[in-house]
């Protein structure tokens, strides 16, 4: 028996089999391949296709070390530019790691973070003579930038103060898109303690493209807090408050897919609850006088309480976790730490964080750049 | 070699060019398809490799008596560092060599299932390749002229990353 047929010397590349390329490809930056596609017809095909895409992504959210991105006050601007903050060099901070976005100055001279995806940073930035924001998705990994200039399917000349607008950014999963979720908010008024008022949502689909389109069913909450939502799983959930003392609140969570609302109630006897994902769950994080800080796990509708950090004392301001599981938040004197829970290891960064506005996102390089955006990029 | 390698069974395998190696069956058993042979019991005292010149199967055989001869991370849980560290520059002795050995060397691996020579070698291409430009891959990895993009086609890969390109 023999075993095999030598194939022709001179180009041996042709013949590695494609799942070995596929590892070759995996490990390079995200820029770099994207420049790679077009070496030859075979890579081309390789690269573009959405499963080596998902499988890159993946690849660098296991290997690569967590680089945090930190934005200030939610916002960047000349004054707080993006800082990125590489963990495995704790005392080390790289502001210059990434090439930052350019918003028009002329217009604007802020970005304000609104979520993040699978690698994309959605934020949005305000244009004069234009009522609304302009959105932008931007890869850091691939610096591309794209606006989503689109038609407003709502004019509403009759905005004043009490009209309130936030935005929320998810991917879906099951129909692999990307959405943007607008949330307009206008106060009727306060009597005892309950508040009045109407919420209109409006969704804007990169696979679809072309305006936003309205969505009906907001549950009746008063009134909406806007620093706290995360995506997981195509679902975007975020905090409400139900009543005028702002002591009560609520979850709501949006299926990005089927574009419904639903309402989760908050875990029993927690303070303060920040919202976050563990294990590719929806998690709770609340840390209370004298007994540390809990974490609650949605489990099949059901809360499930996981563990308790007790060893940062009472005075952390917890921010979520990372994509390998590590706990991130704001020590008592404001600095950014992550813990790890395998080494049990805190590494701290020299991040000064005052506010709690401040949104903090892992760096992965991504590939991901929906076609839709192709036609908007700016630069 | 360990006094009880001598006393082992001993495996021949024969390069494309005729060359005939003999080595420790628990060298052998680093490939895993060379471990389904054995353990199917189909394969014959010499095992022939009609896909493999003399020069590659040398420098696998090197990589597989290298790995064979290391404790493995599963036996124990607490293996020296030294050995670790031993083991990685070998690797990284072993991968300092021209890019058409490199990749007779990971179509070999590839064909002879040898996982941990499979990565090593992805990883040794990634890292000449990284940082490089499209033409100059081409000239590394001598990809085929008939695999080339139409002129067409490469404006149109570059047009849609063309952020890539800045």
């Amino acid at each position: 028996m023999c075993l095999g047929k030598r194939p022709g010397k001179d180009n041996m590349i042709r013949h590695i089999p494609e799942d070995v390329l596929w590892n070759i490809f995996i490990c390079l930056p995200a820029k770099q391949v994207a420049q790679m596609r077009c070496v030859s017809k075979p890579w081309n095909a390789i690269l573009s296709q959405p499963s080596f895409i998902k499988s890159h992504l993946d690849h660098h959210l296991t290997h690569d070390d967590e680089i945090l991105l930190v934005f200030l006050y939610g916002e960047f601007s000349t004054r707080y530019p993006v800082t990125a903050h590489p963990a495995r060099s704790p005392i080390l901070q790289l502001p210059n790691l990434i090439k930052l976005p350019k918003v028009d100055t002329s217009s604007s001279d802020k970005g304000y973070f609104i979520g993040s995806a699978n690698g994309l940073i959605c934020f949005s930035s305000n244009q004069l003579g234009f009522r609304d924001p302009v959105i932008h998705i931007w890869n850091p990994s691939l610096s591309a930038l794209a606006a989503l200039y689109s038609i407003a399917s709502t004019v509403d000349d009759t905005v004043d103060d009490n009209d309130h607008m936030w935005f929320r950014f998810g991917y879906d999963p099951i129909n692999d898109d990307y959405k943007v979720v607008k949330v307009m908010f206008r106060l009727g008024g306060i009597h005892l303690d309950t508040i009045q008022g109407s919420v209109k949502v409006e969704v804007y689909s990169l696979k679809r493209g072309g305006c936003w389109q309205s969505v009906n069913g907001f549950p009746s909450i008063s009134f909406i807090c806007n620093i706290d939502e995360v995506c997981v799983d195509g679902h975007l959930y975020w905090n409400c408050y139900v009543n005028a003392a702002w002591t009560q609140k609520t979850i709501v969570d949006f299926d990005l897919g089927a574009e419904t609302f639903s309402e989760i109630s908050i875990p029993d006897c927690i303070g303060h609850v920040v919202l976050g994902v563990l294990f590719q769950k929806l998690c709770v994080m609340s840390c209370i006088y004298n007994s540390g800080c809990e974490v609650w796990l949605l489990v099949d509708h059901k809360w499930v309480r996981h563990h308790v950090f007790r060893q940062f004392g009472d005075w952390i301001d917890p921010i979520g976790f990372t994509s390998k599981n590590a706990f991130l938040f704001i020590t008592f004197d404001n600095r950014l730490a992550l813990y790890n829970p395998d080494a049990a290891e805190v590494k701290l960064f020299t991040a000064n964080i005052q506010e709690s506005d401040t949104k903090v996102v892992e760096y992965v390089e991504s590939l991901v750049w929906p076609p839709s955006l192709r036609a908007n990029m700016e630069n | 070699m360990s006094t009880s390698s001598s006393s082992s069974k001993k495996i021949v395998l024969k390069s494309a060019d005729n060359e005939t190696f003999e080595i420790d069956e628990i060298v052998a058993l680093e490939s895993q398809a060379i471990k389904n042979m054995i353990e199917d019991e189909c394969a014959d005292n010499v095992i022939p490799l009609g896909n493999i010149d003399s020069k590659t199967l040398s420098k696998i055989i090197e990589y597989c008596k290298k790995h064979a001869e290391s404790p493995k991370k599963d036996d124990n849980a607490d293996i020296d560092e030294k050995a670790v560290e031993d083991l990685k520059s070998f690797d990284a002795e072993f991968a300092k060599v021209d890019m058409p050995l490199i990749q007779d060397i990971l179509m070999a691996a590839n064909f002879l299932n040898i996982d941990n020579l499979i990565g090593l070698m992805c990883r040794t291409i990634a890292d000449r390749i990284k940082g490089k430009t499209p033409e100059e891959i081409r000239k590394i990895l001598n990809i085929n002229k008939n695999d080339l993009l139409s002129p067409e086609q490469e404006a149109k890969a570059r047009e849609e990353n063309s952020w890539a390109f800045d």
